[in-house]
């Protein structure tokens, strides 16, 4: 009897030593530095062409949240689907996933209208508005699916792909609940940042994106961009890890909050911004103010290769491309 | 290439004879209209009608011998187009309706419920393939085209939503066979290649505006101009009841050839109260007290005592108070003619309490009942309406039918559905064919299916006679559920005595499903797709028609819920349990508890293990010398026995 407990408690021991091993290897797979710098010039240098001019753009606007509660997520990816509609982006180089519908919500006192401000301004839901994924819908599954265009070729729409080649620019905003390392989806399910940083990695290997801005507005919403190991990602998040995003403000006669503060101050800067505007994400990131947005929002340029006072706001949130006139008449 | 100039040369030259030549066009092929007819207690009924014709088979499109090209699509949408080509589809109704339908108040449904579905999205096709496989991977494809361009989740109508061949539905189109090919197809058209009717539903579904846009965008003015123009989110999404409705139709004639012909419709009850009250203010405020009407037949009523009318009778509104803009000019002005009907006009259907005026003042003459104006010109179009009492409006027949759905029972485990079909007619008997598909977690017991027949007032009597299942019942078709495949299919036909309710009820089981099955709201319940039924009317000739149809509303089915949190609370449990018997097994094993007077020296292990090893080599070198070392090493050995038998 003793013999059989000594026995089964060395084998209990090398399950957990072996685990141990695991776990280890596990944690190696955070790059340091040095091999992370190495890793980027290697891949870069793989892909010819890979710092040039970007030739299309396309966006991914994701939010999360169900329920009427969670207005403001939906209000916040609204007003980011009008600001790269405004700059140029066509809806159908758009991937506009809402988890729940509030404009013909039962609760919602103005049918049909989203407003992201308590002066009810501005309408977001106007009449020309193309949602992609809606409802049910909206699933890590489905996200990393449009990411990476897993998707079944003969069944899917086109209008539901991301088609986006090497010469993409892609801006892809993340909003609602999250945590360390994790983004909650509809109250079920979570995405954590390995899986998009691996979504990320296939993105590159398959050759769908030039450069990539990812902007993320959530609770600690800086975790969700730190595994990303992939070349020419700029990554904007709202707040620090252990720090919440607060919402903005409140309408009193929609009922809830309304616009969240990361995002509010985004879009008060992004309102200067028209289709030839010079403005440059230095900018944008200067113009932000933990004083102002009650948590410090956070920005990675480490895989990012060009100076950021170069790179126009245009650039992701537009669709301008760079014409070249041909003054020769002999042509 | 060059082969290609001169026929689109001749195709631009032709299409452009079609447009001139007013008087040799048969019809046109865009035709708009609008219909207003106010409802009782202030709320209007706005019927939208939009039918555009492909260009007939002759110039191009489809001929009757089998083969096919379609290269020229005029005003006819694009994007349904290709949709439905490839996927041999041979007549498409798409519906999509919210809100309930008084039919007590209000009458008949609009167009005889034909363009008006059940809450949600309902999609139903005709689809030609040679197997039954076939045509449903087809219908799969078909689903998910449509979901990518109406921005609607219609790719979840898979097998568990998808009804087949119910006998519900009759196709508007006079081809009961495959008489069109398409290109790729490989052979010409066979009576091999059959018609397959699919039906699916989704009732969760919720109706925006991202719906209606790609709605306006397959018109040819894509809702800027025209009657299209009136159609606006925030007004028609706060209706009483509305319903979109997408027909897609081929029309063969021996003569012409094959034409399609695709119809949208959008059908609403305003509140009139309520829309104009939008135009002062978006938030409800009452009425001040000068504005208010009273109830005149109240016996407290006075200069100072006030008990306002739940609508109020003398009303006075415009056109585009109701929808927040005025039509814009006409759609496609140019196709019109001038002595010719107008393919775009506006109809009223209002009593001769009305009063009905243009913007510019001129007073319609308000004796006939249908007053219609064409918008033949490029003018704003505004129409004033003003009543002393607004509860006279034009009589709207009585349905032939009414029905209504609900649940019964209680708890987890099981529960009933209870139908009441009430036939209001005196004199007439009516024939109807009752649909019911429920979801496969849905487990009906068609044994205990009841059927009582009782007068108008009386309630049902309390115990039925089967006899008179065989005379109200009079075909039943079922087919029952597979798991998490296919849902019931429950057809019911049905003859129904004048002046009498039936009463249909069976009990059902709730299922448990696995815990991926569950959506993420899952404490909300799950919808039950509404029951559709049919009204057969037997014509002079014998044939029997599809006369009405109607639909019940959805129900909410409450499944047992699973607490979401387990899985944690298991793990964490577990895990616990399993630290806390692998810690004390452990520490029995390896601890050894020792009093304090007897530990003496403590040597640590490592040394313990040298002085061993140490032991071993010199009593194998010098043996002679080892009696030191071996006193040592035996006394350790006896204390080490000594310690054994401790333990």
């Amino acid at each position: 009897m003793n013999e059989l407990l000594k026995v089964l408690s060395l084998a209990f021991a090398a399950c957990l030593a072996l685990s141990s091993v695991g776990v280890h290897a596990q944690q190696q797979m955070v790059l340091d530095n040095v091999t992370l710098n190495q890793f980027l010039s290697d891949q870069l240098a793989a892909r010819e062409g890979a710092t040039g001019n970007h030739a299309n753009n396309w966006a991914v606007l994701v939010s999360t949240s169900r329920f009427w509660f969670n207005y403001r997520h939906l209000a916040n990816v609204l007003s980011m689907y009008r600001t790269v509609k405004r700059l140029g982006i066509p809806d159908s180089q758009i991937i506009l996933m809402l988890a729940d519908d509030v404009a013909c919500n039962p609760r919602n006192a103005f049918p049909g209208t989203v407003y992201n401000n308590a002066d009810r301004a501005l309408d977001l839901y106007s009449n020309n508005i193309e949602v992609d994924y809606r409802g049910y819908e909206v699933t890590v599954d489905t996200l990393l699916r449009v990411l990476t265009d897993k998707v079944d070729p003969t069944t899917t729409p086109r209008s539901k792909r991301l088609l986006t080649d090497e010469n993409s620019n892609i801006f892809i905003y993340l909003t609602g609940h999250g945590g360390n390392e994790f983004l909650k989806f509809q109250d079920a399910e979570e995405v954590s940042a390995f899986d998009l940083a691996d979504a990320f990695a296939q993105m590159w290997e398959t050759k769908r994106y030039h450069e990539i801005l990812f902007m993320i507005d959530t609770c600690q919403a800086n975790t969700m961009y730190s595994k990303f190991y992939s070349p020419n990602v700029l990554a904007v998040g709202s707040s620090e890890l252990d720090e919440s995003s607060y919402s903005h403000h409140a309408d009193s006669d929609v009922g809830v909050a309304v616009i969240d503060r990361f995002t509010y101050y985004n879009l008060e800067f992004l309102e200067r911004v028209d289709k030839g505007s010079e403005l440059t994400m230095k900018d944008l990131i200067e113009s932000y103010d933990p004083v102002k947005i009650h948590s410090h929002a956070g920005v990675r340029t480490d895989l990012y290769k060009r100076n950021l006072s170069e790179v126009r706001i245009t650039d992701f949130f537009g669709n301008v491309q760079a014409v070249e006139i041909d003054e020769d008449d002999d042509d | 290439m060059i082969l290609l100039l001169p026929k689109i040369h001749i195709l631009a030259v032709c299409v452009l004879c079609h447009v001139s030549n007013c008087a040799a066009a048969s019809s046109s092929s865009y035709s708009e209209h609008l219909d207003l007819t106010p409802l009782p207690r202030n709320n209007l009924l706005a019927s939208f009608n939009f039918e555009v014709y492909s260009d007939p088979a002759a110039e191009n499109g489809f001929r009757n011998d089998g083969q096919l090209f379609w290269a020229h699509y005029g005003l006819f949408p694009r994007s349904v187009g290709q949709i439905v080509q490839s996927t041999h589809t041979h007549e498409l109704h798409l519906r999509f309706t919210q809100g309930w339908w008084d039919a007590e108040e209000w009458g008949l449904l609009p167009h005889n419920g034909k363009y008006a579905g059940g809450s949600g999205v309902e999609v139903w096709a005709w689809i030609a393939g040679e197997s039954d496989t076939q045509a449903e991977n087809r219908w799969y494809e078909l689903v998910n085209g449509l979901s990518g361009l109406f921005c609607a989740s219609l790719n979840f109508v898979d097998s568990t939503r998808t009804t087949p061949n119910p006998i519900s539905f009759r196709p508007d189109s006079n081809m009961r066979s495959s008489f069109l090919s398409y290109p790729g197809s490989g052979e010409n058209n066979t009576a091999s290649s059959d018609l397959h009717l699919y039906h699916g539903s989704l009732p969760r579904e919720t109706v925006c505006t991202e719906n209606l846009t790609p709605f306006l965008k397959l018109l040819p003015c894509k809702g800027r101009a025209g009657i299209s123009s009136l159609l606006d989110g925030h007004r028609i999404f706060d209706s009483k009841w509305q319903s979109m409705a997408l027909d897609f139709v081929p029309i063969c004639d021996p003569d012409s050839g094959c034409r399609l012909h695709m119809t949208q419709k959008v059908d609403v009850v305003l509140d009139v109260q309520r829309s104009l009250q939008r135009q002062h203010s978006p938030i409800p405020h009452p009425p001040p007290t000068e504005e208010l009407q009273c109830d005149r037949s109240k016996p407290y009523h006075s200069e100072s005592i006030c008990f306002p009318l739940p609508s109020p009778e003398v009303v006075d509104w415009k056109l585009s108070d109701i929808f927040g803009l005025k039509i814009k000019s006409s759609c496609l002005v140019d196709q019109t003619c001038e002595n010719e009907a107008s393919s775009s006009s506006v109809c009223t259907h209002i009593t001769p309490a009305w009063r009905l005026s243009r913007e510019d003042g001129t007073v319609v003459s308000s004796t006939p009942s249908n007053a219609c104006f064409s918008l033949h010109d490029s003018n704003e179009f505004d129409l004033f309406f003003s009543t002393a009492n607004s509860t006279s409006v034009s009589q709207n027949d009585q349905p032939p039918v009414y029905i209504q759905r609900s649940m019964t029972g209680r708890g987890q485990q099981n529960g009933g559905i209870q139908t009441i079909i009430y036939n209001p007619s005196m004199t007439d008997s009516v024939s109807l064919i009752y649909l019911e598909s429920l979801p496969w977690y849905m487990k009906p017991y068609i044994h205990t299916m009841v059927a009582t027949l009782s007068s108008a007032d009386s309630a049902p009597p309390a115990s039925p006679s089967t006899s008179l299942e065989q005379e109200v019942i009079k075909r039943t078709l079922y087919r029952p559920f597979l798991e998490r495949v296919r849902g019931t299919y429950l057809e019911l036909k049905l003859e129904v005595p004048p002046e009498s309710r039936l009463t249909l009820s069976y009990d059902f089981d709730k299922t448990l499903l696995y815990l991926a099955e569950y959506p993420p709201d899952a404490n909300r319940g799950f919808d039950v797709p509404p029951g559709i039924l049919t009204v057969l009317t037997k014509g002079a000739d014998g044939n029997i028609s599809y006369t009405y149809a109607l639909r019940t509303s959805s129900l909410l089915l409450s499944l047992p819920t699973p607490d979401f949190s387990m899985p944690y609370n298991v793990i964490i449990l577990t895990s616990t349990v399993m630290a806390l018997a692998f810690g004390t097994v452990y520490n029995i094993l390896v601890r050894r508890f020792v009093y304090e007077d007897d530990l003496g020296e403590h040597t640590p292990l490592l040394q313990r293990i040298k002085q061993r090893i140490r032991a071993r080599f010199v009593k194998q070198k010098t043996p002679a010398g080892s009696n030191k070392s071996g006193k040592v090493k035996e006394r350790t050995d006896a204390e080490d026995r000594g310690r054994d038998k401790k333990t």
